[in-house]
């Protein structure tokens, strides 16, 4: 976002470094807080949403309104991302389902959408304007990877690139954060069916 | 090439990514890609109690562990429960296995409880913990916490809970840590069979001989040094952008504004 104001050029108050600064304290927050919990703190989640949201909008992202293709991406990059574990579930039954899900889903999509403002929102806009697209969707991706670290592991690392690199693309592709935050919303809340 | 081609160009090299790591990677991980991980699923039973829930019966799990010149390597071992009800951590070097080089087999298996412990009852399952080699016997090492065991309750509790060892026919306290809200743990001075109790007698049970003095401490709630770091990587942001933004505004001139019409924000 750039404006200017009485003569004087203005730059966002937040560029690609303070913007992963953020992500990273934001991310150290999360873990303080859940504790043992790990990454099945809700409330852990909860606040690092809002710290990413508020980020975002800090940041100059703003929602806007649904298009039809931002919805058409999203379904088609929510099908991309859990064509892999639905062909798993199928021949393989997973843990039985708990209760809980009224609280989990909404947690889950409030980090999930929090998660893109920031990233495919944000971050690729700050990084987009210095650098183009193509090193946007190298640095969200990768930023996108490595946030999951300390909560799953580095086994989910192949994996949450390769989800990066979807998500990156469906931002690329409609040129707004809502069709990759559609896709990793239904993609994280099918998880609960398809464990 | 357009944007949107180029965009779509990504997302079909995304999805051939995906189902290359869905190949590589190992069976069982989260199908997520964030969000908040599941919530525990019902404590499957080995011998249900009246009202439980009909679940699945509970997991077994067992690990292949390199062993050199008589020492193991590190290993994890969970079962595969969605919260898993029982997992164990041997340390490097944590099992020593006489005169061997290769591989021992380590399992972990729910068992019947058998005799009731003295000092409360045990509210899940009790597990097996057993080790074999080719080569030899094999024992827990010397080295501290050179085997960990992980027990999850069905349910969280107020109450104490003890992580307990089957000595002959005899249930001994180890010295317990909650790692979790429902879940404990304790350092294994020998292998064999382990239940979380909950422990309701009013003394103490007399401690395994090997188990650390000490009370039982919680370390469920939060942890500092991610909190700390976190908050002074915020602060700093926030100082940063503080300064940038008082800068600016020092940085106006007076006069009347000429304002162009703003930018579109980030998308």
């Amino acid at each position: 976002m750039h404006t200017v104001a009485r003569g004087v050029s203005r730059r966002p108050a937040m560029g690609p470094g303070l913007l992963l600064a953020v992500l990273s304290g934001s991310l150290l927050l999360r873990v303080g807080l859940a504790g043992a919990a790990g990454a099945r703190s809700v409330g852990a989640g909860a606040a690092f949403g809002v710290l990413l949201l508020a980020a975002a909008h800090a940041a100059g992202w703003q929602p806007r309104r649904l298009r039809r293709d931002d919805l058409a991406a999203g379904a088609l990059g929510t099908v991309l991302l859990v064509a892999a574990p639905l062909g798993h579930h199928l021949v393989t039954a997973g843990p039985a389902l708990g209760a809980g899900f009224g609280q989990w889903a909404p947690v889950v999509v409030l980090v999930a959408v929090a998660e893109e403002a920031f990233l495919r929102g944000a971050l690729w806009e700050a990084v987009r304007v210095r650098a183009g697209a193509g090193p946007a969707l190298a640095v969200t991706t990768v930023a996108f990877a490595l946030l999951h670290v300390p909560l799953y592991g580095w086994q989910v690392l192949p994996l949450d690139l390769a989800a990066g690199v979807v998500l990156g693309g469906l931002r690329w592709s409609t040129g707004r954060a809502a069709a990759p935050a559609i896709a990793h919303a239904l993609g994280d809340l099918a998880g609960w069916w398809l464990r | 090439m357009s944007e949107r081609a180029r965009g779509a160009a990504a997302v079909l090299a995304g999805a051939l990514l995906l189902g290359v790591a869905w190949l590589v990677i190992a069976p069982g991980s989260p199908p997520l890609y964030d969000g908040v991980g599941f919530p525990d699923e019902p404590y499957r039973y080995l011998t249900p109690p009246a009202g439980a829930p009909a679940t699945k019966p509970p997991t077994s799990a067992s690990a292949d562990i390199t062993v050199t010149a008589g020492k193991s390597v590190a290993a994890n071992i969970s079962t595969r429960e969605q919260g898993p009800q029982a997992a164990i951590y041997i340390a490097d070097q944590g099992l020593a296995v006489q005169g061997s080089t290769g591989v021992v087999t380590v399992s972990l298996s729910p068992t019947p409880a058998g005799t009731r412990p003295a000092d409360g009852s045990i509210p899940g399952n009790a597990y097996t913990i057993a080790a074999s080699s080719k080569g030899g016997s094999v024992a827990v090492s010397s080295i501290p916490s050179a085997v960990t065991v992980l027990l999850r309750v069905p349910k969280a509790t107020s109450a104490r809970v003890a992580i307990e060892v089957l000595v002959g026919d005899r249930w001994e306290q180890l010295n317990t840590f909650q790692t979790g809200s429902d879940v404990y743990s304790a350092a294994l001075p020998v292998l064999g069979t382990v239940a979380a109790v909950l422990v309701t007698a009013p003394q103490r049970a007399v401690p395994y001989a090997g188990a650390a003095s000490g009370q039982p401490q919680s370390g469920g709630g939060l942890s500092l040094g991610p909190l700390l770091a976190g908050s002074v990587v915020l602060a700093l942001v926030l100082l940063i952008v503080g300064i940038r933004l008082s800068r600016r505004r020092r940085a106006v001139a007076p006069g009347p504004a000429t304002r162009s019409p703003p930018a579109a924000p980030p998308r």
